[in-house]
Formats: structure tokens, sequence, C-alpha cells
């Protein structure tokens, strides 16, 4: 075909058929696996890396470059979250003013259960993630909700990962077709492209992980949430997983969705269950 | 189509238009961006992207395809723009700094594609050649205008 053809009628279709073309849930709806799907997808990683230790997928960036993660280990000598963790412990163990604590709201009083968030609460018929899970133990308590994007949410959140490090992500889907409908749903919004740019968040962290976008390098979608919350130099701060979907939408020109919209709930409820069996590893630290 | 397409206009918004560009890597308040930017209607953006394309892409045809040297230094402006073209984001170019590595290295265009029409084709909408390509479809979506893709040709063929 002459590239003059496409171009004239180029428009015409060409949204619908990209579309089409690149989400999987199309085809797929109609039989959901996520076991399948966890197998294919670290195997697609395992592959690609062959010589990343699985384990070592759940720290982003530096996983992808040795030059970057000698820095960085380096750097994890005194690490810049370290404010927001003691942040964070100290909000955790103050008591609200009904003198209630986060404690209360979480199994095993909130310690060493991150591996275990998102989940899908079956009474609500959707994925509750940590976050929200937190705003609405302050709003039942009586307290204002925290803003999602913002330090006292991302310190909350370092705390409680920090004393998850090391286990095992566990993500249950229960026999419930809303669950595998939730799942369904955010792997076909990983999937879909969006946007001015027309990218979807598979063509960054599936299709060119290790490779630079200008100076950074981009994370595997394996294990990407594994580190979350993450300090970030270019923040100069802290971000929560709210504030990194939301970003990764607006710098690609899409409109990002309001933080903890069900379609990133269940972004969220995809790309950790798909890392099932890699273990915790934040906060993080990133360049 | 309108079966397919209805279930995913809630989670997929082609928003090509009404945003005010955010330049990548750009710091931006996420919190600024969430007020300022409702959500577009997917329908209404793709019923009214063809026909402005095409009469775009006609308008290119007629035009003259005798350029001024000054095109080459405006082509590389734009190409070098983070808010335009930014193909550096992707791309090693001669001149410009900061690099990706996401697509091959922009070199010896002209030997590689002889025809203009060629070039332009690949910056209006990459993905006409190469479905799953990450190059954004430039003239398809308006990021560039053809006056700009033309430029960035020129200057293109320079390499
Ligand atoms: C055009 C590129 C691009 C797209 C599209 C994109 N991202 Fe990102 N993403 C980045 C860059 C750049 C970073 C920062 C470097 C890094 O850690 O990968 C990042 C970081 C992240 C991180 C933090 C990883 C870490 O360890 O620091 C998460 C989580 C993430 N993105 C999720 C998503 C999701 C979900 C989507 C889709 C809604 C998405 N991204 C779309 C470029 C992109
Ligand atoms: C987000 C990534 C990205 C951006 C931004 C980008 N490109 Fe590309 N480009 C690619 C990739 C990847 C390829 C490889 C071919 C493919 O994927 O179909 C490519 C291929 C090309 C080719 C063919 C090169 C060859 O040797 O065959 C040209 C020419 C080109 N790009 C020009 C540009 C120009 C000009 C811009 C900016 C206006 C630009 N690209 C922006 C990713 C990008």
């Amino acid at each position: 075909m002459k590239p003059r053809i496409p171009l004239l009628l180029g428009s015409l279709s060409a949204a619908l058929v990209a579309f089409v073309l690149t989400s999987p849930g199309v085809v797929a709806a109609d039989k959901v696996d996520p076991v399948a799907d966890a197998k294919a997808f670290q195997n697609f990683f395992f592959q690609k890396f062959p010589n990343v230790k699985h384990e070592d997928f759940v720290n982003g960036p530096y996983s992808m470059n040795e030059d970057m993660k000698r820095q960085w280990q380096e750097k994890e000598e005194f690490p810049p979250y370290e404010f927001a963790l003691d942040a964070g412990k100290e909000m955790f163990s103050t008591p609200f003013k009904n003198g209630k604590s986060y404690a209360d709201c979480f199994p095993n009083g909130g310690i060493g259960i991150r591996q275990n968030y998102p989940y899908f609460d079956e009474k609500e018929g959707k994925v509750v993630t940590l976050e929200l899970a937190l705003n609405r133990c302050r709003e039942a308590n009586g307290e204002a909700p925290y803003s999602y994007v913002k330090d006292e949410m991302a310190s909350l959140t370092a705390y409680m990962a920090y004393t998850s490090r090391g286990k095992l992500m566990d993500i249950k889907i229960p026999d419930d077709p809303r669950a595998l409908a939730a799942f369904e749903n955010g792997k076909r919004y990983f999937y879909t492209r969006r946007g001015q740019m027309n990218f979807s968040c598979a063509s960054c962290h599936v299709q060119s992980p290790g490779e630079r976008i200008r100076a950074e390098i981009l994370a595997p979608a394996l294990g990407i949430l594994n580190a979350m919350p993450i300090y970030r130099s270019e923040w100069s701060g802290m971000g929560t997983t709210s504030r990194r979907f939301v970003t990764c939408n607006s710098q690609t020109r899409a409109v990002p969705l309001e933080p903890q919209a069900d379609e990133y709930r269940d972004v969220e409820y995809f790309l950790s269950y798909v890392a099932n069996g890699l273990p915790i590893s934040g906060p993080g630290a990133r360049p | 189509m309108r079966k397919i397409l209805t279930p995913f206009s809630r989670v997929h918004s082609p928003d090509c238009q009404g945003r005010p560009f955010v330049l990548w890597n750009a710091p931006i308040s996420a919190i600024e961006i969430i007020a300022i930017t409702p959500r577009n209607d997917a329908l209404t953006a793709l019923v009214r992207t063809p026909v402005l394309f095409i009469l775009l892409a006609i308008a290119a045809g007629l035009a003259s395809p005798a350029r001024a040297q000054s095109a080459v230094t405006e082509g590389q402006k734009l190409a070098f723009d983070r808010g335009k073209g930014n193909c550096l984001t992707c791309h090693v170019i001669k001149g410009g700094d900061l690099p990706g590595t996401i697509g091959p290295e922009l070199k010896d265009i002209k030997s590689k594609y002889p025809d203009r029409n060629e070039l332009v084709a690949i910056i209006f909408d990459e993905t006409k050649r190469n479905p799953q390509t990450m190059m954004p479809p430039f003239g398809r979506n308006r990021i560039l205008t053809e006056q700009e893709i033309s430029a960035i040709v020129d200057f293109l063929q320079t390499l």
C-alpha cells in the first residue's frame, strides 16, 4: 500500500481499528482466566529479561539498569523516604479524636498486611485499595479524609508497606463474577490506548521497560506497585499509587481519572494480582 | 460498531481536543490537572475526527512542495520542542540533548526514505505501518499540523 492512501483515508477508521486491535478484552471478555493471565504476564517478563532475578522486578527502573541500581543502593543508606516513614509511624499510632486508631480498622492491627491490598469486597461488589481503606477508616471515625495524592496518605501507606517488606504479594480473586469482571476491566484499562499520544499503560510498561523515555528508564509492569509509595526527586517528595496513575495519564496527555475511580481501583487489582508471589519492597526511592 | 464502543466509552477517552498541553516530564500538580479536565465523550471525539482530517490531508496535498531553507530550522525546532514533536523522547537525533531509546536513531533518513511522502505518512500515523508502534500519530491526533509535519520532514531529510 502506498503511504499516501492511508494518509487520506486513515482517520476514518483509525481510532476504531486501533482500539479494537489493542483491546484484548473485546475478544476475550467471556473467558476470564486470571491464573493463566498472571502466569503469561510473569513469563513474558522473565523471558524478556532472563538476567533479572525474579524478586528484583519489584524495584522499578532499578531492576533494568545495573549502574542505576548501584547508585540507588548507595542512596538506600540514607533513604529519602525516611521522613515520610517516621511521619507515617507517628500518624499511625496517634489515636483519632474518638480514641480509636487505624489499627482498629485493619486485620492484625494494620501491621504486615500491605501484600493483601487491594482486595475485592464482596459486600460492596468492588475493589478496595489500601488508600481507600485508610480514608474509609478515617471517615468511619469522624475524621476528614486525606487527599489521595498528597504527603499524609503517602506517609501512612509508606509505613504500612514498610511493616510488610519482603512479604509476597498475595491478592485473591474470590469466586464472584463481579471480582472477575473487575480484574478484566483493570486489564482492559491497562491495555487500552488513550489520549492524544495514543499510549496504553502497556505501551510504556510492557512494550518498553528498560528503555529510556528522555532521561527516564521505564519500569516493568511486573511488580510495578510493590514499591509504592515512592519518593521521587522529580516530585521532591512522596507519591502514592493514585498520584502515579494520575501523573502517567496526564503526562501522556490522556485525561486522568479521579483518584480511586473504579477503573483505577480495577487496574490496581489487575497489576497487583499478576505480581502475586513477588515481595513488597515499598516505600521506594526513585531518581 | 456502537455495540463494541459503548462499554469502552467510559474507560477510553481519545481526548484529542480541548486539553491544555502537558509537557512531558514537566512537574505537574495532580490536583490542578484533575480540577481542569472534565472527561471527554469518546464517541463525540471519534465521530468528529475523520472529517477534519480528510480536509486537512487534502489541503496538504494541494500545498506546494517547494520549501524554503528556513523550514529546516523550523523543523528542527518543532522536532526538539517538548510541546510539539518531542521526537527526542524516543529517538537519538544529531544536535539534540537527552534522547530516549524507544525508537531507532534518526539518521541517513534520505537514503532510507527517498520519498518524502513516506516520512509524512510515518509522522502522520505510524500505526498504519505498525499497529503496535509506540510512536504517537502526530497528524491523526492533531499533535502537529500538516505544515509542521512538512517542516519536520525537511529537517529529517538533512540527517
Ligand atoms: C509514555 C509513557 C508512559 C505511559 C503511557 C504510562 N507510564 Fe507509568 N511511568 C512512566 C514513566 C516515565 C515513569 C517513571 C519512571 C519509571 O519508574 O518507570 C512511570 C512510572 C510508573 C509507576 C511507578 C513505577 C516505579 O517503580 O517507579 C507506575 C505504578 C506506573 N507508571 C503505572 C502506569 C499506569 C497504570 C499507566 C496507565 C494508566 C501508565 N503508567 C502509563 C511512563 C509511562
Ligand atoms: C513515544 C515514542 C516515539 C516518539 C515520541 C517518536 N517516535 Fe518515531 N518511532 C518510534 C518507534 C518505536 C519507531 C520504530 C518503528 C515502529 O515502531 O513502527 C519509530 C520510527 C520512526 C521513523 C522510521 C525510522 C526508520 O529508521 O525506519 C521515523 C522517520 C520517525 N520515527 C520519526 C519521528 C519523528 C519525526 C518524531 C517526532 C515528531 C518521532 N518519530 C517521535 C517511536 C517514537
